[in-house]
Formats: C-alpha cells, sequence, structure tokens
C-alpha cells in the first residue's frame, strides 16, 4: 500500500515544501495530493518551491478532484445548482490545471517533475492537447521556453488515471486512445471507496492483450517507481 | 488618371514612392501589376514583401513587425531587435524580414515548414535617374499609409501623382522590382515562381 502526502492548503506553499520535507524519508509515500481547485493556478511559480522539493524527494504531484478551502467553484462563473453540474464541469479546472503547468515552463524549470491526473478520465486530453498545440505554432513566442509542442510536454510528465470512464463504447475508447498517442498514459485508478460505476471491461477491450497488464498495474509501477523487490 | 495603363520601366521596375514617404519602422502598401506589396522602411533598410501569407492567404503585411524573441528557461525573454520578422495576423507565423522565409519549424518534424513569404527586389534610387519616367506620367508616385497605386486601373489613392508633383532631383525613390529574388525561390515541392512578362513583350 502506497499513499500520498496531504499537503497545507496552497495559500501556504513553504508550509507545503515543510511537510514534503518533513515526511518524505518514508517510502510508503510515493506522491502528494494537490485539491485541482487551488484558487491560483499550479503552474505558477509560487509553487515552484514545492515541486522541486518533490523532485528532490521522488515523489509525484498527483492532482485529484476536489477543492481547496477557499470555497473554490468548479466553473469560473460560480457555483451551479446541482451535483451533476459540478461532476461534469470538474474537468475545466484539470484542464487550467495541465495548462498552466505547462505553459508556465514549470518542466523547464523542473524537469524530472512528475504529474498524476486522478480521477477525472482521459477523454478530454486529445482535444484539450490538439487546442494547446495547434496556438502553441501561432503564440510560442509568449512562452519561447517552450520548445516542443504541449502535447509533447504532457506525454512526458503526466500520467492520468482512467475513472471516471466517460465513454462506454470499446471503438470509441481504442479511437482516444489512439489519439492520446500512447497508453502508457494511462493508470488503472478506481477513486476507492469513491465509485464511478465504470464497465472496466469495456476499456480493456479498447486496449492490445499487451497493454493490458501496463495499464492495470505496469505504467503505475514504472511511474511511482515501484520496484518489483519493494513489493 | 485617365489614359494609358502605367508602363513598367524597361527593366520590369517599378517607382512606387519617395522614400521619404516611409519613414523608419512605418510601412506602405501598394499595387503592382495587379500584385498588392507591403514595402517596409525597417532601421533605414527598405523591405517589400508580397501581402500574402503562404500559408493560408491572409494580408501577411497587416501583421506587426517584431524582432526575434529567445528564452533560456522560463520568465527570461530576449528579443534580439537586428532580425526582424514580419507576424503573421492570422496564425502568428513568422518570417524574415530579409529572406521571406518562414522561421519557425517545429522541432519533431510533426509539422511541415510553411513556404517562403515572397520577397520583393527593391532599391532606391535618386529622382536624377528617374526623371524622365516620371516626367512623361509612365510611374507614379504615392505617399502616406494606405496609399496605393493600382498599376491595373490606374488609379492613384492618395494625393501624389508624377504630373502635380515636380520631380525633384534630390528626391529619392522606392522602385520595386517584380523580379523575384533569385536565391529566394520556393521549395522544390512548390509551384514553380510565377513569370513576368517583361515591358516588351508587353508592348
Amino acid at each position: 500500500l502506497r499513499a500520498s502526502i496531504l499537503l497545507p492548503t496552497s495559500a501556504n506553499p513553504a508550509g507545503m515544501v515543510d511537510e514534503i520535507e518533513r515526511v518524505a524519508a518514508d517510502s510508503r509515500f510515493v506522491q502528494a495530493s494537490f485539491p485541482v481547485r487551488s484558487g491560483i493556478l499550479y503552474g505558477k511559480r509560487l509553487f515552484w518551491p514545492v515541486y522541486e522539493a518533490l523532485a528532490r524527494n521522488g515523489l509525484v504531484a498527483g492532482i485529484h478532484w476536489g477543492g481547496s478551502n477557499y470555497g473554490l467553484a468548479p466553473t469560473p462563473s460560480g457555483w451551479p445548482s446541482r451535483y451533476i453540474e459540478e461532476y461534469v464541469a470538474e474537468v475545466q479546472v484539470y484542464e487550467s490545471q495541465l495548462m498552466s503547468l505547462v505553459a508556465e515552463g514549470t518542466f523547464q524549470r523542473i524537469p524530472d517533475l512528475r504529474v498524476t491526473m486522478m480521477d477525472i478520465g482521459f477523454t478530454w486530453v486529445p482535444m484539450w492537447l490538439w487546442d494547446m498545440d495547434r496556438n502553441w505554432k501561432g503564440m510560442r513566442r509568449e512562452v519561447p521556453w517552450l520548445t516542443t509542442y504541449p502535447f509533447e510536454i504532457v506525454r512526458e510528465h503526466f500520467r492520468f488515471t482512467v475513472a471516471p470512464l466517460d465513454a462506454d463504447s470499446r471503438d470509441e475508447l481504442a479511437e482516444l486512445i489512439k489519439w492520446l498517442g500512447s497508453d502508457e498514459l494511462l493508470l488503472f485508478g478506481s477513486d476507492y471507496p469513491h465509485t464511478h460505476d465504470d464497465d472496466l471491461s469495456v476499456l480493456l477491450g479498447a486496449v492490445s492483450d499487451d497493454a493490458r497488464p501496463r495499464l492495470m498495474a505496469a505504467n503505475a509501477r514504472d511511474w511511482y517507481r515501484l520496484s518489483a523487490a519493494a513489493e | 488618371v485617365e489614359g494609358e495603363p502605367a508602363k513598367s520601366r524597361a527593366d520590369g521596375k517599378y517607382v512606387v514612392a519617395r522614400a521619404r514617404d516611409i519613414p523608419e519602422g512605418s510601412r506602405l502598401l501598394v499595387t503592382v501589376q495587379g500584385r498588392e506589396i507591403g514595402i517596409y522602411n525597417i532601421d533605414g533598410q527598405f523591405h517589400a514583401v508580397l501581402n500574402r501569407c503562404p500559408h493560408r492567404g491572409a494580408a501577411l503585411c497587416r501583421g506587426d513587425v517584431i524582432g526575434l524573441i529567445t528564452s533560456t528557461g522560463p520568465g527570461e525573454i530576449y528579443l534580439d531587435t537586428s532580425r526582424k520578422f514580419i507576424v503573421c495576423p492570422w496564425h502568428g507565423w513568422e518570417f524574415d524580414i530579409n529572406t521571406g522565409k518562414s522561421w519557425y519549424q517545429a522541432p519533431d518534424g510533426r509539422s511541415r515548414g510553411f513556404r517562403t513569404a515572397r520577397p520583393v527586389g527593391i532599391e532606391v534610387k535618386r529622382g536624377s535617374e528617374l526623371t524622365d519616367e516620371l516626367s512623361d506620367g509612365a510611374t507614379e508616385v504615392a505617399d502616406g499609409e494606405g496609399a496605393v497605386i493600382n498599376a491595373a486601373t490606374h488609379r492613384i489613392e492618395g494625393p501624389y501623382r508624377a504630373e502635380l508633383y515636380p520631380v525633384e532631383h534630390d528626391d529619392e525613390y522606392v522602385v520595386v522590382s517584380l523580379r523575384r529574388i533569385s536565391a529566394l525561390s520556393g521549395p522544390p515541392d512548390g509551384p514553380p515562381p510565377p513569370t513576368y512578362r517583361s515591358a516588351s513583350a508587353e508592348a
């Protein structure tokens, strides 16, 4: 069993660093948890010391559904009325965090930083990054430190847990995974004890025989550097 | 002007403006033989570029002129003003003002490079070298932002015409040649460069 470090709120980056350093020596921690609704986009450089602490200790930044104690809404236009709206809207916060982490040059400054996007699925990733790639070509002089496509940066520095599984068609999922460019970006995740009622067999049917064990175990084992011996 | 269409000079070159009317840092759009051409004065050097982006055909010369931007890391931006690029207003493609070449190519080769923007031969001539053409109405001079010589319709925006403004031998004129700069032809897989009839062939 491995765990995430629970950090102080994003209002206190120095406290986040302190907490990472306090507990990182315990190898059962492989990740630090970041609520996706942070109030300040995670690419901003006030968080860079936090990521440097993670990279220094070989830990992953795990961005998870939910908000900090600022009472931040899941939409830029405030709170929706119903849970269904919040549930569906949340992805745009992940998109914004991913965009910020890439555009600000976080991975140029901290090349060893790894980020896992949890509890938001992955079907949104290709389209969002097509848009970023296309606009990077035209507007890259705003971010001249990015020397390659945002999608390339994401493939290197991000992983995505598969729940919730938005699509329920094997063929559609296979197409989406093709657009991702690699099934190695996907980590099995159930959001336990929460449940999304996903039919995992649809996803497993959408990937090759080789990819199935990777998706269920090896991808995460590699990403979190869990050697077989440690198990 | 009513009457004969503007003639090219015998060497296929066109006088498009007084040099002093395109001050440093400004740009003039002219039309020569139906082709819209942006005339730039950048750091005292004149440049002429076809007003058509080779990517999707936007009016390239409506874009900004910027220096070369480089970076050594996040938040660190360096501007080299000694190299200038025209930035297409549609998709931000940048073209070196000296060569017309698109400066950018994606590092992984996933994106095709774009074709070279078309540079146009340009030189500054002293009025004394052009007296004959200016005085017989064969060549016209336009002035100011947006002023256009339209050789096809023979209509000129702006106040300057050769007949109304006597030639001052001390003036300098900007002369454009429709011949492409030979060393800067398009890529091997691109269309062949257009050919222009010489003045003698038109006559």
